[in-house]
């Protein structure tokens, strides 16, 4: 039942430290950063956007 | 027949045992009693104080870790999270002493090495040193797991060195490799578990959020105001324990451990990161001392954003000035300037004192009393669109002029001037105006464009909800929710909206503030110049560059506020420094909200054909 207990721990512990990652990897400026360098996105220019009417 | 009545008794000596025997009985007797009362001394008079002797030995207490709350953000994206984390000391002492089991076991390997041949003394020297390399090998492997400097830790074994009992080596580590040195087994070697408050957001919502101490206890922002709802209760539970420290079952909850509470926040992170960074952009473009910027949904106040720069990193302290982690967007005051004209118009409308028709002579002077209300140029004869658009002091003054001082007055209190706005952060500002029965003439003047009165930006985005929901003004809140309460009608529906189409002016090419203008919506707002007041008056050439805007002007959804404080880089209007951060922000907020254009004359490209039209 210990092992069982720490392992709930570890999890909760693990999930914890997913969420971390997981925002650290989602946070905008990170984001931004490998959209402009990694691959290469821009943002398009205004007379290319096509807006489309519902 | 044999008769055997008569038969001497063959066994004389059987009496000489009866003696015996009844000693022996007696004996027995003796025993059973006394093991019976000794038993039942045990089991009924000593009972407790044996039970609590048993129980010290396997029973022991044990806490069970309880996490703080969460702080998310309106989308459930953490803000605030702790996480366990191990602090490593070692026992300096302890790390010394030679431990003789380890010795022995090298010496039983060496013996059966040697074939069972005696050891001599140089031998056990050899052990001991074998002994020392082991210890020292096992240092440099604890120094590599926690990337420290070569010999840190190494150095400690020196008999030489005059060294501390207790040496700390690593805070706030990854359990994982806690785990790891645990697994080395080095004497002396100490792991205590720990909660370290950790900030995905860092410094984009440092000042709303705060910070905690060591203790997990908050410290400053939200974290110190909702203390009690984030708090955990470590728990305790009762347990047995085996010879080797190993728990066997759990007894009892003595105390069920109880997470903190997780604060859901009204704030958009995805908002805030952009409010963020435009921000920091033109203050850094601007060469200012500061900037904030609030951004406050116009449906019902939520806080979606507030950024302020300079900002500091929640994770990394130590380069915090103290003060600097307040949040100035709450708690710093400045006189509004221009921005508070539309409610001049507004209330001059509301209570008829102006007609909407209604045109104004100036002439880019206008005396009051002793002092004389300036323009930047002379206007001439103004509409009331074009007061709003041209920024004109001369004419709000004329308005705030034919309306009772007590009326003026009421309207600036009802949107919030010099109330505070409770969202509970410490230190939040009231803001100033003066009570109506100490205004003189032209104090009434100076009010109405903006001076004599001084507001927070939070302040300043409160009371232009009472344009943007159609003359309700809204409480503000930090925390989410479903609808306001607390919201009352400050003007007129009618008037709302006719003052916001006034507003829609300002944005327009020969209007203040071209350059907030947002492609594909109607924006309305107004600029403030706001010339900076010290001990001596007012100073030259330093100014807070301020617009406050509404989006989409016909329908609003977001209200928003910036605030830039001493633009130092040649520009300063409102219009100029504060307005394209207005623009770009607002533009990305309307875009993520996924709030449709409702402008369509600055929509780059309009289809309305149906989406089949498009796949062929």
């Amino acid at each position: 039942m210990q092992k069982e207990e720490k392992k709930l721990l570890d999890y909760e512990v693990e999930w914890r430290q997913m969420q971390i990652e997981l925002n650290l990897l989602s946070r905008q400026n990170h984001v931004e950063a490998v959209a402009g360098n990694g691959l290469k996105l821009i943002m398009p220019q205004r007379e290319k956007i096509i807006y489309i009417e519902p | 027949m044999l008769d055997f009545r008569f038969r001497k008794p063959t066994r004389q000596i059987t009496k000489d045992f009866s003696f015996r025997r009844k000693f022996l009985l007696f004996f027995m007797m003796f025993c059973m009693i006394s093991l019976v009362g000794r038993a039942s001394y045990l089991q009924i008079f000593a009972k407790d104080y044996l039970n609590e002797k048993g129980d010290a030995r396997q029973l022991d207490d044990v806490v069970v870790p309880a996490y703080r709350g969460m702080i998310n953000d309106r989308n459930g994206i953490p803000l605030a999270i702790s996480t366990p984390v191990d602090t490593i000391w070692l026992d300096v002492k302890a790390l010394r002493k030679n431990n003789p089991d380890e010795l022995k076991k090298l010496k039983k390997e060496l013996k059966i090495a040697r074939k069972g041949e005696k050891l001599s003394e140089e031998d056990e020297l050899l052990i001991l040193n074998e002994y020392q390399k082991q210890k020292l090998d096992k240092l440099q492997q604890m120094e590599n797991l926690l990337e420290l400097p070569k010999e840190k830790l190494s150095s400690l074994l020196d008999e030489q060195k005059p060294n501390k009992s207790v040496v700390y080596v690593a805070h706030q580590i990854d359990p994982a490799i806690g785990e790891k040195i645990k697994a080395l087994k080095l004497p002396g070697t100490n792991i205590q578990r720990d909660f370290k408050r950790f900030y995905p957001a860092g410094e984009i919502s440092a000042h709303v959020v705060g910070f905690t101490d060591f203790n997990e206890k908050g410290q400053t922002g939200l974290e110190h105001v909702y203390e009690k709802t984030l708090k955990a209760k470590t728990g305790l539970k009762r347990v047995i324990k085996d010879g080797l420290g190993n728990i066997i079952a759990d007894i009892e909850n003595i105390q069920e451990p109880v997470n903190g509470k997780t604060l859901e926040l009204s704030i958009d992170q995805r908002l805030q990161y952009l409010a963020y960074r435009e921000l920091q952009k033109a203050v850094e473009i601007n060469k200012a001392k500061a900037g904030m910027l609030v951004i406050l949904d116009a449906k019902n106040g939520e806080i979606l954003a507030v950024a302020n720069e300079p900002t500091f990193n929640p994770n990394n302290k130590k380069n915090l000035v103290d003060g600097s982690y307040r949040n100035p967007a709450f708690t710093e005051v400045f006189e509004p300037g221009s921005t508070v004209k539309p409610f001049v118009v507004a209330a001059g409308l509301d209570g008829g004192y102006v007609k909407p028709t209604d045109l104004f002579y100036t002439h880019g002077v206008f005396p009051v009393g002793n002092h004389v209300v300036k323009d930047v140029h002379n206007y001439g004869t103004l509409d009331l669109t074009h007061v709003l658009k041209k920024s004109s002091n001369i004419a709000v003054s004329q308005m705030a002029l034919k309306m009772p001082p007590k009326y003026f007055w009421n309207t600036y209190h009802q949107l919030g001037f010099g109330v505070p706005t409770n969202i509970g952060f410490t230190g939040e500002a009231n803001g100033r105006m003066l009570d109506y029965s100490r205004w003189h003439d032209f104090e009434r003047a100076t009010l109405s464009f903006g001076y004599s009165l001084n507001s927070s930006a939070l302040q300043l985005a409160r009371a232009y909800t009472a344009l943007a929901d159609n003359g309700i003004l809204h409480s503000v809140s930090i925390l989410k929710r479903d609808e306001d309460i607390d919201a009352q009608r400050v003007f007129s529906s009618k008037t709302a909206k006719s003052v916001r189409a006034m507003m829609e002016s300002v944005i327009m090419k020969d209007g203040t503030a071209y350059d907030a203008r947002v492609d594909g919506y109607s924006v309305a707002g107004k600029t403030g110049t706001v010339k900076k007041a010290s001990s001596g008056g007012y100073v030259e050439n330093k100014y807070f560059s301020v617009f406050a805007g509404i989006a989409p002007a016909k329908n609003p959804k977001l209200v928003m506020v910036v605030m830039i404080d001493e633009p130092s880089a040649g520009q300063y209007y409102g219009g100029q420094v504060s307005a394209p951060v207005f623009s770009k922000v607002m533009s990305g907020a309307l875009r993520i909200l996924e709030i449709a254009p409702d402008k369509k004359e600055t929509t780059p490209i309009l289809l309305t054909q149906n989406l089949n039209s498009i796949a062929h």
